[in-house]
């Protein structure tokens, strides 16, 4: 199956909001990250958005997800999670998800996504330094000389950009 | 974004009351005044080269290359439509996602900020310095200082400060600082003339540091220190001019400062009042006025809008020849008579652009234009692009002006004929199909002359390829009589898909049809020249091939010749090219190395490939969804088969509109693919699965958005469906596509029903349990619509299918059904000459035998069939009484429709000579039955007529075919057509109207083509073949006539083809071939004209036996030659009685016969063959 995405002619992925809610992007994709967040913040402020194959059936899950949490001035975003399904890592999705994100934002009036380094989510925080992401104290990402995910990962806690 | 927006809502007043200031750092107020936040940097840039362009269109790609040169176009492009949607939301922070945008517009081919300019500090402040000039140049210097004063007061600060730093700002920035200099030294002037002078001398200083170079300011000192009567530093202020002049520049003071300087040593009276300002000599002219400060702000207008003008030149190149003659045709339709032009050209050629000329010149002429445009594929329902024009005119006449009462009461009958188009008026149809398609079209046909009546119309049709059936009929049925009506219909076709259309004969048909017809003109849109394309540079871009330097040259011929090369010339390829390169750099800084070195586009469908993958990749997932939607997009479906809001879609498909792929429909909120090309390149550019899944996701959408009002909807669903049949939408597929079929008949749309039984076919799952569409089923369905349809060979195999699965099941009800939907009222007989299905004789008898008592209806209809079944085979006789027998139990049944078609069963069964009485009287028996459907009885007039042909009344002759003429007219079966007009031919062949015979034959064995039966060919060689012969001509078909009769299924043929080699001289091989051939003859509806021409045959070289033949033809003798339904008809057979008696050495009999031929014929009136009896009768004398 994953290499279904490969040998058609074009994408036809496409991001969707969906109900923020367990279970809304298909077995446990976000789950625990909503679970979290729910127990932070208000439902009202969680933002829970997929990437859907129209290629695929209706009933399928989506290929990746993500969960934002709308900040207090609306203007700052919190980038909570961001997972692509286990069958379709390794094509970029990440990237055209997180580029997605940010257009989704931006149209909304974000100026400025903010990102808490999760030690267990490595690919995130890479994917993130190389997009634009900065260290909260304003440290380059590139600075940190990348040794090992967990080495780095406890060297920055918040990674923001700007928008 | 709603193009026509009617009233005037708030949101309007509060657009006019933004305030756009780029006199300092840029911001916007609001109406209360209040600052906007504007967002961040990059969205605030997005704004002001917005304001920048205002009031004229920011193309998108520039946008792009000047805020995000190092992106890759599809994210940049993106982030630029998200920051766009934010300003909106800024701009009209009121407005609801789903009410068009008045502030901020998307325009092809970019974004518009649609505000006054009045909104812009820039623009009122130049306008202000302009009104304090002409204030000051009347004297008014207070008033100039005053609005000098409060025009100063609105700059903050270095214009545009915050964007400094940016390029793009420059020239507007050097501008705006040019038009405050000039402020500032105009209100010094009015200084000077308010008395002020050491103040204005003050402010010259200010000017001079500024801009020490400036001699107006030099002069304005000079001037402001000698009336503060400080003359020595205004000679001063001369020297130090001249050496900063002299020094830096090594110039001298002009000679306006220099005569200054003479008059002030002079004392000249002249300074007293208002000096000529050298200033106004270097005036940095706002002149023009405000309106158009816009563009002036801005930098020069880029290739941009040179693009922007590309697709709507301001004349058509290369079309002078086509409007002409449109403006001509459209003239005659003022004139009252209309008709049909045909405009034909490959895709992308500019056919609608033709049309939208053509529009405009009806426009001109006081006819009212009507678009209506088919739509590919299978989705439209029947009779859809009249539904459109009908719609539309209607819409017109209920808005229109003019007698109230005589308006409503034409809206009445339009608005009626639409309802019985779309079948809404659930009149029942069943009786007759055919008289009802008739009156359907007739109704449609005077409602349009009524309406056209009324004032002049022209019907713009688009794309008449992909029209349906039914469409394509209703047009050559109006066709006919367009040329006595004020009605012109401009219908656009591509010949290639008209080419690829075999599946569709239809079109072909329709095609051949109205060409026929007076009135009707065909017009080929081709692709332009090389000097056209030059033509079309020229034209679409002179501002910047001036700049570019090219103004006196024209386009470069190398560019021009380049993209010729490269398009062939075709106008659509031509603009996408352009756009492509212009998308990558500026047009006017494009070469022809450029078009030869762009990469990949090797067709049109790459280049808009290219264009598409410029887009954020979530609108172009869009737009292959739209794709599969069709040409022309629904907004709600789009939304519901891709999940996605209705504002986020919006929002991803406006960078779409802004560089054209995509355009919005005005009035809705639904899109339009910009050209068929682009839909078809998103569409080509999708897996099979991908569309079949999106097919899926759409056919649903649509059953969604409708519940319980799908009947409109069932030719799309079934096509949405029907394309994701294989991955599990089959049961609906089907089942769509059945009710489309049953509603397609119901509108008397026979060949789009064939077209859904057959969809429904394909798209059924073999594995299916539902009873209801099982495969026979439908099967026997698609028989019953293709023998409607006339497609009898068709109808045949899938009958046959049918009869076999049915068979395999043992359901005998199934085998019944589909073994006797042939038995139906038919002309001729279903099989090809002499061809026994002995398969199918053995299915029917089996069941009479199985048949239980009680079902007498089923048993004639059974035995009915099967007596036809049997003509052709050895037990003919049989057959004859088996109809007979049939027609005998529907006679006790007392069922008229059995009746008629038992009747004709047996008319068919017994096409014998022995028969021809009992034929004559069952013919006579079906036109006596009640509610007789009109092919049915023009059936029974054809199966009557050659009894009257025989017979010689050839008065009644005529009556029976004028009547039979008329009737087809009006069910328009090709079946029926062609019998007709083979009736017809005959009846010109015994006047010797030779021409009018060859005319006739062609167009007959033409439409036969379409039904598949037998023969059509051979017997329009027979027709030509005894027209040559009758003309004198022999040996021209010889070859063909030796070739077909070969064949033992064209036995017809033989005697002519020996008749021909006789004629030919070679007798010798006339005898070989008789040995070959033998001379039976069969007793079958040929035997008359078989027997004849034999008898022409012996009389010539003495075989077959003319004894023999004597026999068969002196009882006949006084009957007149025909064959079939009088394909050929000939003269009396006492010519070739007379010839034959010659022959065996009879003479005075051979006489007598050949005296009675001349007195026959010449009591009928058929000259030439009066003219051969008396030659005869000579030769025999003389003999």
């Amino acid at each position: 199956m994953s290499s279904s995405l490969e040998s058609q002619p074009s994408s036809i992925l496409l991001l969707r909001e969906v109900l923020a809610h367990a279970g809304a992007t298909g077995p446990d994709l976000l789950d625990e990250a909503l679970e979290e967040a729910l127990s932070e913040v208000s439902v009202a402020r969680c933002r829970v958005y997929v990437l859907v194959d129209l290629a695929r059936p209706v009933d399928d899950p989506p290929v990746a997800g993500a969960l934002v949490e709308v900040g207090q001035p609306a203007r700052d975003a919190r980038l909570r999670a961001m997972v692509v399904a286990l069958p379709h890592r390794g094509q970029g999705l990440g990237r055209r998800l997180l580029g997605d994100l940010l257009t989704e934002m931006r149209a909304d009036g974000v100026q400025r996504v903010r990102y808490r380094v999760a030690v267990t989510d490595p690919g995130t925080f890479s994917l993130l330094g190389s997009s634009g992401f900065v260290a909260a104290d304003r440290t380059p990402i590139a600075a940190c000389r990348y040794d090992g995910p967990a080495i780095e990962a406890l060297a920055v806690t918040w990674l923001v950009r700007e928008l | 974004m709603l193009a026509n927006g009617g009233e005037v809502p708030d949101t309007v007043q509060a657009a006019t009351r933004l305030d756009f200031r780029i006199l300092g750092p840029v911001e916007v107020a609001d109406g209360t005044g209040a600052v906007l936040d504007l967002g961040s940097r990059k969205q605030r840039a997005v704004l002001t080269l917005l304001v920048l362009n205002a009031p004229h269109v920011a193309p998108l790609d520039q946008m792009i290359d000047r805020l995000w040169a190092d992106e890759p176009p599809s994210s940049a492009t993106g982030t630029l439509q998200a920051y766009i949607s934010q300003l909106r939301r800024i701009l009209e922070p009121l407005r609801s996602p789903r009410s068009p945008a008045r502030v901020l517009l998307t325009r092809e081919p970019g974004y518009l900020l649609d505000i006054s300019p009045d909104q812009v500090d820039a623009n009122r402040f130049s306008r202000a310095v302009e009104e304090a000039q002409a204030a000051l140049a009347d004297g008014r210097a207070g008033e100039a200082e005053r609005s000098l004063d409060a025009a100063l007061g609105t700059w903050r600060g270095e214009p545009l400060a915050d964007f400094s730093d940016r390029s793009f700002v420059g020239p507007t920035v050097a501008r705006l600082t040019e038009v405050r200099l000039l402020a500032l030294s105009t209100r010094a002037e009015a200084w000077l003339l308010l008395g002020r002078f050491s103040e204005a001398a003050v402010e010259a200083g200010h000017l001079l540091d500024l801009d020490p170079y400036r001699e107006g300011a030099w002069a304005l000192l000079m001037r402001a220190l000698y009336r503060d009567r400080r003359q020595a530093e205004a000679l001063a202020a001369y020297q130090r001019c001249r050496t900063l002049l002299g020094d830096e520049l090594g110039l001298d003071p002009s000679p306006e400062l220099r005569r200054l300087e003479q008059a002030i040593l002079d004392q000249d009276e002249s300074l007293e009042g208002s000096w000529p300002s050298i200033a106004r000599g270097e005036e940095i002219s706002p002149a023009s006025g405000g309106p158009s400060r816009g563009e002036d702000v801005v930098a020069p207008r880029t290739a941009g809008e040179w693009r922007a003008s590309v697709p709507r030149g301001r004349r058509l190149v290369g079309r002078e020849p086509h409007l002409r003659r449109i403006r001509e045709r459209v003239r005659d339709t003022v004139r009252g008579a209309g008709g049909v032009l045909l405009v034909s050209g490959e895709s992308g050629v500019g056919k609608t652009r033709l049309a939208e000329a053509a529009a405009e010149i009806a426009g001109e002429l006081g006819v009212t234009p009507v678009w209506s445009r088919c739509v590919e594929g299978r989705g439209a329902p029947a009779f859809w692009p009249w539904i459109q024009v009908l719609t539309t005119l209607e819409e017109e006449a209920e808005a229109g002006a003019g007698g109230l009462e005589a308006v409503t009461r034409e809206a009445a009958g339009v608005e009626s004929v639409i309802r019985r188009l779309t079948g809404a008026d659930g009149a029942s149809v069943a009786d007759d199909p055919d008289t009802a398609r008739f009156l359907l079209y007739d109704a449609v046909a005077r409602a349009l002359a009524r309406r056209a009546g009324a004032a002049p119309v022209l019907i713009l049709m688009e794309d008449v390829h992909w029209a349906d059936a039914a469409s394509l009929k209703l047009l050559t049925f109006l066709g006919g009589d367009l040329h006595r009506v004020p009605l012109l219909v401009l219908a656009t076709l591509r010949p290639e898909a008209a080419e690829a259309a075999e599946a569709r004969p239809t079109l072909t048909d329709a095609l051949g049809d109205l060409t026929r017809q007076r009135g009707t003109e065909r017009m080929s849109v081709t692709a332009f020249t090389r000097e056209q394309v030059a033509d079309y540079l020229d034209d679409a871009g002179p501002d910047d091939l001036d700049r570019a330097g090219r103004a006196d040259t024209g386009p470069d011929p190398a560019l021009a010749r380049a993209l010729h090369d490269r398009t062939g010339g075709n106008p659509f390829f031509l603009g996408e090219v352009l756009r492509l390169l212009d998308s990558v750099s500026p047009l006017d800084q494009v070469a022809a190395a450029d078009v030869t070195s762009l990469s990949v586009p090797e067709g049109v469908r790459d280049v808009i490939t290219q264009r598409v993958s410029r887009l954020p990749e979530d609108s172009q997932t869009l737009l292959r969804a739209a794709a599969v939607i069709g040409r022309d997009v629904d907004a709600d479906v789009l939304e519901a088969a891709t999940g996605i809001g209705g504002a986020r879609m919006m929002m991803l498909l406006e960078p779409a509109v802004a560089t054209g792929l995509l355009t919005e429909v005005a009035g809705s909120w639904d899109y339009r693919f910009s050209h068929a090309l682009v839909r078809e390149a998103l569409y080509t550019g999708l897996s099979r699965l991908q569309r079949a899944q999106i097919h899926g996701r759409v056919g649903e959408a649509v059953e969604n958005l409708h519940p319980g009002n799908l009947e409109p909807r069932l030719p799309v669903l079934a096509h949405h469906f029907g394309m994701a049949a294989r991955i599990g939408h089959s049961a609906k597929a089907t089942s769509y596509a059945v009710r489309a079929a049953v509603q397609a008949a119901a509108r008397l749309a026979y060949d789009e029903a064939v077209m859904f039984w057959e969809q429904a076919l394909a798209a059924l799952d073999p594995q299916s349990a539902d009873p209801a569409f099982s495969r026979g089923a439908l099967l026997i369905e698609l028989g019953r619509a293709r023998r409607v349809a006339g497609d009898v060979i068709t109808a045949h195999t899938a009958l046959d299918e049918a009869v076999t699965l049915a068979t395999r099941k043992g359901d005998d009800a199934a085998v019944i059904e589909a073994a006797t939907v042939f038995g139906g009222v038919t002309l001729w007989n279903w099989r090809a000459y002499g061809v026994v299905d002995t398969r199918m004789i053995e299915v029917l008898e089996d069941q009479l035998n199985r048949l239980p008592p009680g079902r007498e209806a089923v048993r004639a209809e059974l035995l009915g069939t099967l007596g036809v079944e049997l003509y052709y085979s050895e037990r003919r006789w049989e057959g004859a009484r088996l109809a007979a027998e049939a027609v005998a139990l529907a006679r006790r049944a007392g069922d008229h429709r059995l009746l008629a078609r038992t009747l004709n069963n047996f008319v068919i069964a017994s096409w014998t000579p022995e028969y021809e009485e009992e034929r004559y009287r069952a013919a006579e028996e079906i036109l006596s039955l009640p509610d007789l459907p009109r092919v049915a009885e023009i059936i029974a007039r054809l199966h009557r007529m050659p009894t009257f042909l025989r017979e010689g009344r050839l008065t009644d002759y005529d009556a029976e075919l004028a009547r039979c003429l008329r009737l087809t007219g009006e069910v328009r079966m090709p079946e029926i057509e062609t019998q007709v007009t083979y009736a017809a031919t005959g009846r010109a062949m015994l006047d010797g109207r030779w021409e009018e015979v060859e005319r006739l034959a062609a167009t007959g064995a033409e439409s036969y083509r379409r039904i598949s039966l037998w023969g059509p060919e051979y017997i329009h060689l027979l027709c030509a073949f005894f027209s040559s012969w009758a003309q004198g001509r022999h040996g021209v078909l010889l070859p063909e006539l030796l070739e077909a009769a070969e064949d033992d299924s064209n036995s017809l043929l033989r005697p002519a083809a020996v008749l021909a080699v006789i004629e030919a001289g070679d007798e010798a091989l006339a005898h070989r071939l008789i040995d070959r051939w033998g001379v039976a003859v069969e007793h079958d509806w040929a035997w008359q004209f078989v027997t004849w021409q034999w008898g022409l045959v012996a009389a010539r070289i003495g075989r077959p036996d003319p004894y023999g033949l004597l026999e068969e033809l002196e009882p006949i003798a006084e009957q007149l030659v025909t064959l079939g339904t009088g394909c050929i008809s000939w003269g009396t057979v006492h010519d070739v009685v007379a010839q034959l008696l010659h022959r065996i050495g009879r003479v005075e009999d051979a006489l007598t016969h050949a005296e009675r031929a001349r007195e026959i014929h010449h009591r009928l009136g058929l000259w030439h063959l009066e003219h051969r009896s008396a030659a005869l009768a000579k030769e025999i004398r003389e003999s």
